[in-house]
């Protein structure tokens, strides 16, 4: 199976608000975000942000993407015969985006935060060593 | 969900046993406004225009209004407000009530309906002036027509007598507010909603300088709980909690004007964040059970975020609106169920060296607790 990506334009003047929900949406579509729910985002001490989704309070922030990553929205249209190849578009980029908590305040305990750890751990792992690095380590470790 | 929140107050008004008691005595009341009315004829129909204006123009008025000194003023201040955050107005107290002992009364509107805000409001007035209060016509608001609740509430800030003796405040409680409490990860109900409510209202008074002596206090729920509570936190007041207490004592009857106007009034003047156009006659009273109000449920829905934030989500009704309506959604803890505790047990740790260590690997802790796994399909 083969995927194919598709850029159409620039990408990067198709800056789109994001939002991290702490809940699982069971379908599919397009819906008025900025009516329905940015203009009840109100802002609060330490800029902690309020609002909430069909009743259920929301405690949130404006994360960053990390530098080292860029993020994109992929789109794939329905009717690709999924058996052979598959089409997804990139429908637009975003560099922060809202991370949404339900009725907690966002903290470096959050599941989110934890796994961007993994680029640390994945960057120590496959980061080249060469020969001398190896040599001086063997020598610290003598000392010891 | 207390189902019984949701009862139409009218039910409620049927099976008291007092109600004959209640109604001759509106019914003096009553004569006595007829009377009234007619020397305040020519007063009345400036309020008419009042109305007629506060209605039309509401949406248009950009100017902030601060002072709510007439009917007039309510929808225009309402409007200016965020309807998603609750709003407390306290009107200029008089200062007869800095010094004279005072009776104080609250009351709520609106607890019953799917729409809209719940509206808390107290009244006060010197303990000798309680004719006034009778000469305004404050009885049962209940009883009374919308018209004649609009026209008692102009009365109250617009003749001089009322303003003199009369003080008032309302707590408008958002329904999105109703609804983030009720849905906390630790549920507030809307009795403590309501309680909270009052409570503050009530400190308020008394840092504006009220000289509260007596205290009376309209309730749903049992009496008895609710006044030992207030009790506890003003031990120097009389404090009376009673059912019905709106149509025993004119001053809750005069908190209860102003917590139903304003609240009638919110409704009158709301504003969709959402962009939706419709008057509040499409809303219908809120009530479960009124048609009007059932079509505006199934009429305005989103596929994602559910009904307009006018609406109370918390209430079994809007739920029962959108269950295989819109796209199910699923929260990540939404169960207040008690934790299962499903880690190893601790007496584990103490066999694990003494036996073949025959140890099953899981994968890393470091993944499972960051969800994190390998995908190789998406």
């Amino acid at each position: 199976m083969s995927i194919s990506l598709k850029v159409r334009g620039d990408t990067e003047s198709r800056n789109l608000e994001v939002h991290y929900l702490p809940a699982k949406i069971n379908g599919n579509g397009s819906t008025d975000v900025s009516n329905y729910f940015s203009s009840y985002t109100r802002e609060g001490q330490g800029n902690l942000l309020t609002n909430a989704i069909r009743g259920f309070p929301l405690n949130g922030e404006i994360v960053e993407v990390p530098t080292t990553h860029s993020s994109y929205v992929l789109q794939e249209t329905e009717f690709s015969n999924t058996e052979k190849s598959r089409n997804i578009y990139v429908t637009g980029n975003f560099s922060n985006f809202y991370y949404w908590n339900y009725d907690k305040i966002p903290s470096n305990g959050d599941a989110y935060k934890q796994a961007l750890y993994l680029f640390n751990i994945s960057k120590e792992f496959s980061e080249p060593v060469s020969e001398t690095d190896i040599q001086i380590e063997i020598e610290n470790r003598r000392k010891i | 969900m207390d189902s019984v929140q949701e009862e139409p107050p009218k039910k409620i008004i049927k099976t008291e046993p007092n109600e004959d008691e209640i109604k001759s005595k509106n019914g003096k009341i009553k004569e006595e406004n007829e009377m009234k009315k007619v020397d305040v004829k020519e007063e009345i129909s400036p309020t008419k225009d009042v109305k007629a204006e506060c209605d039309g123009s509401a949406p248009a008025s950009d100017v902030v209004v601060d002072k709510i000194d007439s009917l007039k003023t309510l929808g225009p201040f309402i409007a200016a407000r965020d309807n998603s955050q609750n709003v407390v107005y306290f009107q200029d107290l008089p200062d007869i009530c800095k010094t004279e002992p005072c009776m104080l009364g609250v009351d709520e509107a609106g607890r019953g309906p799917v729409l809209g805000p719940m509206v808390y409001g107290i009244a006060f007035c010197p303990l000798n002036r309680k004719q006034v209060l009778i000469d305004l016509g404050c009885a049962d608001s209940k009883q009374l027509t919308e018209e004649k609740r609009e026209f008692i509430f102009n009365e109250m800030n617009t003749s001089k007598t009322s303003r003199n003796c009369v003080g008032w405040s309302v707590e408008l409680i958002s329904p999105n507010v109703i609804s983030t409490s009720m849905l906390r990860r630790s549920k507030c109900s809307l009795n403590e909603v309501s309680m909270t409510s009052a409570i503050e209202l009530i400190k308020r008074a008394i840092e504006e300088g009220v000289n509260i002596a007596e205290v009376y206090v309209d309730t749903v729920g049992p009496p008895e709980k609710y006044q030992e509570k207030l009790k506890g936190i003003f031990p120097q007041f009389k404090i009376t909690v009673a059912k019905k207490a709106d149509s025993t004592y004119p001053i809750v009857s005069a908190a209860s004007i102003c917590a139903k106007v304003t609240r009638d009034t919110a409704l009158k003047v709301w504003k969709f964040p959402e962009g939706i156009k419709l008057s509040s006659a499409k809303f219908g009273s809120g009530y479960p059970g009124d048609p009007v109000t059932k079509r505006f449920l199934s009429e305005n829905l989103d596929m994602v975020f559910g009904f307009p934030r006018l609406v109370r989500f918390s209430w079994s009704t809007a739920e029962n609106a959108l269950t295989n309506k819109v796209f199910e959604m699923e929260f990540d803890e939404p169960d207040d169920q008690k934790p299962k505790y499903a880690g190893p047990k601790l007496t584990q740790f103490f066999k694990g060296a003494a036996k073949n260590g025959d140890v099953q690997r899981k994968t890393c802790r470091f993944f499972r607790e960051r969800f994190l796994d390998s995908v190789t399909d998406f």
